[in-house]
């Protein structure tokens, strides 16, 4: 460690009136007891700051508070989510409706559900759909008369075992 | 000192400790933290913004230096904080005019001779400030300034000479 000499000559080299007149600065006067009334306000702050600390650590009803406002935003939370998600299914329902691929899917899927005379219907809708969309591709004014239907119906007939795999033998 | 920092980082110990702390660092640090801002009532603010600071940074404290130095760090960095706040209130009593009123310094008594130096150490650049501090006053070895300071000796050797060589010239021109 340095000692005091050292720094004393380093200074002399540098400020020697500096040096002179360190030895006659006058003293910090400080109030009586002031060191001893410094720490009991120090450590009554420091107190102070340990209790609030502690005070939203332990204090039970103070959890239970935050328990309770943290459950009632959750469970408006899900709610809102819930009801948006709900929204948005029944929105999607309306807006696509299943194409025909889709139901004949479903029919193959669950034959067992439907009884003969529904998929018969079913059958008969898609024919309709069919001789429809022939029809408007083939005319050139893309309307055919009912005399024309019928001839093209008579030319073209459908027979529901027509509709079956007959290896697989399912239907479609 | 290692075992006083361990208890000042555990809860049951830590007031206790805190307590030797303060015993043994206050005076030390008050007179440090006089010489930047010159009054009492200050310097009494700054300590215990100090001594608070310690208390709720204390378990941070990583033994990368010593305790002391840095203790002594952020009382110098309260000291500059709470100076650059309070700018236009903290003045030396006397001003650099008044000051060439007092007289020829190897005519004036000790109290005039330490408000020159106040006037003159005001003139300084708050770093070389800091740095007359520590050696000047409280006569620090370069090795400890480093660690306060974060810098190197070799610069804080430069530094001092230019404030004191400052201050010389101050005190022989006023």
């Amino acid at each position: 460690m340095e000692n005091n000499k050292e720094i004393l000559d380093e200074l002399n080299a540098v400020a020697p009136l500096l040096n002179s007149l360190k030895k006659e600065s006058s003293e910090v006067v400080i109030p009586d007891n002031y060191f001893d009334n410094f720490q009991t306000s120090v450590c009554s702050q420091v107190k102070e700051e340990r209790t609030n600390v502690v005070s939203i650590k332990r204090n039970p009803f103070r959890i239970i508070k935050i328990g309770i406002a943290a459950s009632v935003f959750l469970a408006i939370f899900f709610l809102v989510v819930h009801f948006k998600n709900a929204n948005n299914q029944a929105e999607i329902i309306v807006k696509t409706p299943a194409s025909s691929t889709e139901i004949q899917h479903y029919i193959t899927e669950n034959i067992n559900d439907f009884t003969v005379e529904e998929v018969g219907q079913f059958v008969a809708m898609q024919t309709n759909n069919k001789i429809q969309t022939e029809a408007i591709t083939t005319s050139s004014n893309a309307v055919m008369t009912d005399e024309e239907i019928n001839q093209f119906v008579e030319n073209n007939p459908v027979y529901i075992s027509d509709l079956y795999d007959d290896e697989t033998a399912t239907i479609f | 000192m290692e075992n006083l920092v361990e208890q000042l980082q555990q809860l049951e110990t830590k007031e206790s400790a805190f307590k030797t702390l303060m015993d043994l660092y206050q005076r030390k640090l008050y007179f440090h933290i006089f010489r930047f801002v010159n009054n009492h009532e200050d310097t009494n603010d700054v300590l215990q913004n100090t001594f608070i600071k310690v208390w709720r940074n204390i378990g941070n404290f990583r033994n990368e230096c010593s305790l002391y130095s840095w203790l002594y760090r952020i009382a110098g960095n309260e000291a500059i904080t709470f100076i650059n706040s309070n700018k236009k209130r903290i003045t030396v009593d006397v001003d650099t005019k008044n000051v060439a009123n007092i007289g020829n310094v190897d005519s004036i008594e000790g109290d005039k001779i330490e408000l020159k130096l106040q006037a003159a150490l005001e003139q300084l650049p708050e770093k070389q400030k800091q740095i007359f501090i520590l050696r000047y006053y409280d006569e620090m070895p370069y090795k400890e300034m480093s660690e306060i300071l974060e810098t190197s000796e070799g610069a804080l050797k430069a530094s001092y000479y230019h404030a004191a060589k400052k201050i010389e010239t101050f005190l022989l021109e006023h």
